[in-house]
């Protein structure tokens, strides 16, 4: 038996597991879609009944709905308030901008730390309870403000905490209920944040009409806020994904269930398994890797560049064209405000329907109306007759609420459940925050130079580049759902068979695309298999992706779709650090050390994640001067200085002070002498007879071949070969688009 | 959960003590002071040069009305004198700031209830927009701003009739 035939047995096992996977997935994809509520049925029970059926209550809407309702009671009361505060406390109009702009940005930037905040225990409920009591008695003490230092304290208090509206409000509103009944529920919820920007307003001049002034006004909002937040005090966080992620785990583990009748060792051995969930930055970049996802944050960036000075420069417009006052521009708000609602319920049975036929045609519906949205805006406004104007741009901007819910349906649909709190912190900070204030900086430009009406022609362009984009992102919208699917499907199905004592391969990676920022693909769907103790190399031309491959497996490249395993756990979006404590040790040939270190300290620094413990690291050390006696001689010289061979020694320490359980070693004879590499490579197999899994990727054919048992040779991005090293070896086809000929004869001989 | 949750909500009082040291619990008015009402111009009115500025109200002895004319008022206590910090000229001079320093910086000191505004700037920046003024009045003894009442009107003027 040679040693690749070993390789296969002992793999036999572990590929049956991920073909097991990988055969039945389309069918548990058809099977995932239906669970999500994908199907033309869905959709189609009235809300009552499917919510009756579902188990699920009215009441998180009800008291998202009353959180929401008072979220505008501050701003509203601020922006119509703002030239009495302004004599009151005697500051200037300027000033009273600056503090709108610095509630702005605490408002996008608190979505992302309440996201960190409730991304691992379902906490988001209490988070939605506790910040409305901040904002609320935030609001409160908005009236008692002694000067503009005290209001910017407070309004900037008030924009963070109600950053918790636009972080965890969404992913509990999809979390209560299930799928089939979010296209409607979420365009209610939003027609309620429609309705907040009517009321605030209305409040704020009852209040004035009653003679309070503004601090009374404040006090007065910030009371019936505290009254209204004791409304949603029972609102409990439902779990993520209780209706499609959770169903989704069920569904896979029901499937090995009936295959695999209960096995014991599943509670025993989860308890072993190493914590791989993805942190906030990860998901963060994880997020950013889904093409839908990337599109959608593009569109909200210029959509967020147009609703911005939108809304100034229409009030600027009705003020010079229309001779609106203060009251009359109150009133054209309210009137296309109140437009939207109407037009959000009665939308939403059809997005509803949408979001359960194509979710792709959903995304493609948001896109048109946006564009079509700023389209009849600008018709709007060049029209002769002041109430024709009101109900076009009142029909136009409430196509851009329609359009919001289109868009935040089918966004949050097809994110797992766990994510999308980082979602719509990404989303909100795109369209508040960086959108906002780059369309503020721009835009005004035009305004100054050429007056409202031409500045708000122009947001046609934004707007159409914003529909545009919104539009395309419909090109993935089925792939990246799918995709979402099989995740979650194949982590459950993984974790479940490896804990009942299925054998998976030791690193795992299926499926993989990598492509540079630039849009260069490096690699197209790549397998590679890595058992325990294995040595494997891995062969390919100039640029067919060998060292990219290392680089996805290590973490320093994020592969755009497929995954990365270790022992069966999903890996892909961890970054490098975490996978060096999982034992992942890349080493990169020619910079894998620090220049202006000395060996030890180099060494030391290696062992850094062994987390300090002084004897283990002294012990690691005299190990490796003991391998590497030219190292000892040279122990205080910096890693500059060194040969190239030194160099390489240093190097390959690293795998001798941290004992990792996969070695990626990429080049690391390049440029070394015959005799240094013997000794370098003298030690690779050392470490492999020692346990240690190796991939070796290699310019010399030779050596690697020799080393290795099995052989996986790349070609533009693709894998051309996978099989034991002796077949790869009588391949001359491949090896001789890279190498001398001959070389695979002068293996052959070496090997007899 | 419950750990958490309490963070939290520390986190919001320490925050709501800080914003405390920001705030005014005395010498605030909750509710409108109606002492001064003023009859012309309308608010938002449009309006020509000279403008005669119209007003009721009455004054406790001592006291004086403040009109500031595009320009931000005092805040609540603090003094005329104050607004003359920049200007070491005026600071250096007894008396300054007097009328006349006031009313080139668009303050005029009263105790009547009228006044005659016969030039302001033009403030349209924007071509086509229209030239908004804005007049504010407050009252003063001592040289100091009494209270947090504010009376205002914004009105336009129209083009032709100012620079």
């Amino acid at each position: 038996m040679t040693a690749d035939n070993g390789r296969d047995d002992r793999l036999a096992e572990a590929d049956a597991t991920i073909r097991q996977l990988e055969g039945s997935r389309a069918e548990l994809r058809e099977r995932g879609r239906r669970l999500l509520g994908l199907t033309e049925e869905s959709g189609t029970a009235t809300l009552r009944t499917a919510i009756r059926y579902s188990g699920a209550s009215w009441y998180p809407l009800v008291a998202l709905s009353a959180l929401i309702l008072i979220d505008q009671f501050q701003i509203s009361g601020f922006t119509i308030l703002a030239p009495d505060i302004a004599q009151t406390l005697g500051i200037s109009v300027s000033s009273v901008s600056g503090l709108l702009a610095i509630q702005s940005l605490a408002l996008a930037l608190g979505t992302l730390p309440m996201a960190a905040y409730t991304q691992r225990v379902p906490r988001r409920a209490g988070v939605a309870v506790v910040t409305a009591f901040g904002w609320a008695i935030f609001t409160l003490f908005t009236g008692y403000a002694a000067g503009a230092i005290g209001l910017a304290f407070f309004l900037a208090a008030n924009g963070a905490s109600s950053g918790s509206v636009r972080s965890v409000h969404v992913p509990l509103l999809f979390d209560s209920y299930p799928p089939g009944t979010r296209g409607r529920l979420y365009s209610a919820y939003l027609s309620v944040i429609w309705a907040s920007l009517v009321a605030g307003p209305a409040v704020v001049g009852v209040l004035a009409l009653l003679g309070l002034t503004w601090r009374g006004t404040f006090i007065v909002m910030g009371g019936i806020s505290l009254a209204v937040v004791f409304v949603a005090v029972r609102l409990r966080d439902p779990g993520f994904g209780r209706f499609d992620t959770r169903r989704l785990r069920a569904a896979a583990r029901g499937e090995l269930a009936d295959q695999d009748q209960g096995n014991a060792a599943v509670s025993a051995q989860s308890a072993e398994v190493p914590d791989t969930n993805l942190r906030f930055f990860e998901v963060l970049r994880r997020l950013l890797l889904v093409p839908t996802v990337r599109r959608y944050l593009a569109a909200y960036v210029v959509l967020g560049m147009m609703l911005s000075p939108l809304a100034t420069f229409l009030s600027f417009y009705l003020d010079d064209r229309w001779d609106q006052g203060p009251v009359g521009r109150a009133l054209f708000s309210v009137i296309a405000n109140l437009m939207a609602i109407p037009l959000l319920l009665i939308s939403g049975r059809y997005i509803e329907r949408l979001l359960s036929t194509s979710p792709a045609r959903l995304t493609r519906l948001a896109g048109i109306l946006l564009g079509g949205g700023i389209v009849t805006v600008d018709l709007a406004i060049i029209l002769p007759v002041y109430a024709m104007v009101v109900i076009v741009a009142g029909l136009g901007l409430a196509a851009f609420a329609v359009a919001l819910a289109a868009s935040g349906a089918a966004l949050n649909s097809m994110i797992p459940a766990q994510m999308r709190v980082h979602a719509a912190g990404i989303t909100n900070l795109a369209l508040y925050g960086a959108g906002a204030l780059v369309g503020q900086i721009f835009l005004a430009g035009i305004y100054q130079s050429s007056g409202p009406t031409i500045a708000i022609l122009a947001l046609a362009v934004p707007g159409a580049i914003a529909g545009a984009v919104m539009y395309r992102a419909g090109r993935d919208v089925d792939s990246d759902l799918d995709d979402f699917i099989d995740q979650v499907i194949d982590e459950e199905r993984l974790e479940t068979l490896v804990a009942s004592g299925h054998r998976v391969p030791m690193l795992s990676c299926r499926g993989l695309d990598f492509a540079y920022d630039g849009g260069l693909q490096v690699l197209f769907d790549v397998a590679f298999t890595v058992d325990e103790g294995e040595m494997v190399c891995l062969l390919g031309t100039n640029g067919a992706g060998k060292s990219t491959l290392l680089n996805v497996i290590s973490g320093l490249g994020l592969p755009q779709r497929g995954a990365v395993r270790l022992t069966g756990l999903d890996i892909t979006y961890l970054e490098p650090a975490r996978r060096i404590r999982l034992g992942i040790e890349h080493i990169s040939g020619g910079q894998a050390t620090f220049p202006d270190l000395t060996v030890v300290e180099n060494l030391r620094a290696f062992g850094y994640t062994l987390g300090g413990k002084r004897s283990v690291i002294e012990a690691r050390l005299d190990r490796v001067f003991e391998v590497f006696p030219a190292l000892a001689a040279r122990r205080n010289s910096k890693a500059s200085l060194l040969s190239g061979g030194e160099n390489q020694m240093l190097a390959l320490s690293r795998a001798l002070i941290r004992r990792p359980r996969l070695l990626l070693l990429d080049e690391l004879s390049l440029g070394l002498a015959p005799k240094v590499v013997g000794e370098l490579f003298e030690t690779v197999r050392g470490l492999n007879a020692d346990g240690v899994a190796i991939v070796l990727v290699e310019q010399s054919v030779n050596i690697a071949l020799a080393l290795a048992s099995h052989a996986y040779f790349l070609e533009r991005g693709q894998v051309r070969f996978d099989g034991p090293a002796a077949e790869l070896a009588e391949r001359a086809d491949l090896l001789r688009s890279v190498f001398l000929h001959g070389t695979a004869k002068v293996l052959g001989a070496e090997r007899a | 959960m419950i750990k958490a949750g309490r963070r939290l909500c520390l986190a919001l009082g320490l925050v709501l003590c800080a914003g405390l040291s920001g705030c005014a619990f005395s010498g605030i008015d909750l509710v409108q002071d109606r002492s001064v009402t003023i009859k012309t111009p309308a608010d938002q009115a449009s309006v020509s040069l000279p403008l005669r500025i119209t007003w009721t109200g009455s004054l406790a002895p001592g006291q004086t009305f403040a009109v500031f004319v595009d320009e931000r008022t005092l805040q609540p206590g603090q003094t005329l004198r104050s607004l003359a910090q920049h200007d070491p000229a005026c600071l250096a001079t007894p008396g300054c700031p007097g009328a006349s320093w006031l009313s080139g910086h668009g303050i005029y000191l009263t105790r009547s209830h009228a006044l005659t505004l016969s030039y302001l700037a033009n403030l349209a920046t924007v071509p086509g927009s229209r030239n908004a003024h804005t007049f504010t009045i407050i009252k003063v003894a001592d040289g100091r701003r009494v209270g947090e009442g504010a009376w205002y009107r914004q009105f336009y003027v129209l083009s032709g009739r100012s620079r």
